[in-house]
């Protein structure tokens, strides 16, 4: 296998095509963490991915390593639980903002207090979009969503903030910028102490479909005008992604 | 395609219709469109450049680009390949 090609290894490609529903950023990103294992050259029975509910939950099955689809909120104990038991292990959770940052904010927060050192990576589609687009912790303000017909009321909640007296990593990237997504997973997978990579993708049958998006290459070339790099800083606002890593 | 300045061909586009949803995602990222949706199917038109946007954001790495040389393959060939 060639360069480009070598992250297949890291997929079940027996079970794919994957069951998201076409223009879903899910793929781009399930395929950049898999290139991001393959740039590390993680060994295949020391890796171990655990994934919550939802679209973003789906993943976990098709990675080609061990793999725990737990219950709702609840992939960040779980996997706190296997990197307790097996310091050796590569412990990474891929789940979405509904299921990371409302189910199972809770746990979130602990973790970050605990300083695990695990991998968290969050497949922000600002929206619940399995159940078929309820706003989620994440929606932006006055965003039209299934339950929000006049405007999301509240504001979203920011995670970088949670990072700011424990130390820790946290990235926010996009689907549209595949090289610093993948920067930001390879450099989270290598940070010693809890890291959260949040990936802003797209949804566009529950989600993009209601803001008025005809197609999901429209809400990728949305993150591109939106989003700009500020990796390294303090702290990074809403149209910002980029890097924040603690001193210590 | 008729009257349009013929390219030199410098990929094959593996395109695997099994795993490939037409979410039409390649064909707005390719720069040379080289990829069309005909009858709900993507079809390739021989003038791959090889930049490989359409591999890189592919959410359901349905394509591959195989990188050729002009002279072995030559120009004007007709139809699509499947592959993967």
């Amino acid at each position: 296998m060639d360069k480009e090609s070598g992250f297949k290894r890291y997929l079940k490609l027996d079970l794919l095509p994957t069951p998201w529903c076409p223009g879903c950023g899910n793929g781009i990103v399930l395929k950049t963490i898999c290139q991001a294992f393959d740039e590390l050259d993680l060994p295949k029975d020391g890796t171990v991915v655990i994934s919550g509910i939802g679209c973003a939950g789906r993943s976990a099955g098709f990675f080609n390593l061990d793999s725990v689809h737990t219950a709702h909120g609840r992939a960040i104990p779980v996997a706190e639980g296997i990197k307790y038991a097996n310091d050796a292990l590569h412990v990474v959770v891929v789940s979405g903002d509904g299921d990371l940052l409302g189910i199972g904010a809770n746990h979130l927060l602990h973790a970050i207090r605990r300083k695990t050192n695990i991998t968290v990576v969050c497949y922000a589609n600002e929206i619940y979009a399995m159940t078929g687009g309820q706003a989620s912790p994440i929606t932006p303000h006055n965003t039209k969503t299934l339950t929000t017909p006049d405007g999301n009321p509240d504001y979203p909640t920011d995670v970088q903030f949670l990072f700011k007296h424990h130390n820790g990593y946290f990235a926010r990237t996009s689907a549209y910028h595949l090289n610093h997504m993948k920067k930001c997973i390879t450099e989270s997978l290598e940070f010693n102490g809890f890291s959260f990579v949040e990936v802003r993708t797209m949804c566009i049958v529950n989600y993009g479909r209601r803001l008025g998006y005809k197609n999901s290459n429209e809400m990728l070339m949305h993150y591109k005008e939106l989003y700009k790099i500020n990796d390294y800083a303090e702290e990074l606002a809403q149209d910002e992604i980029g890097i924040i890593k603690s001193s210590s | 395609m008729t009257g349009e300045k013929i390219q030199k061909r410098k990929g094959i586009v593996h395109i695997n219709h099994e795993y490939c949803k037409r979410c039409g995602i390649c064909v707005n990222f390719c720069p040379v469109k080289n990829l069309e949706i005909r009858q709900q199917k993507l079809m390739e038109l021989n003038r791959c450049i090889a930049c490989k946007m359409c591999q890189r954001y592919c959410p359901d790495i349905a394509i591959e680009i195989e990188e050729v040389d002009e002279k072995t393959v030559g120009t004007g060939k007709s139809g699509h390949r499947n592959g993967g």
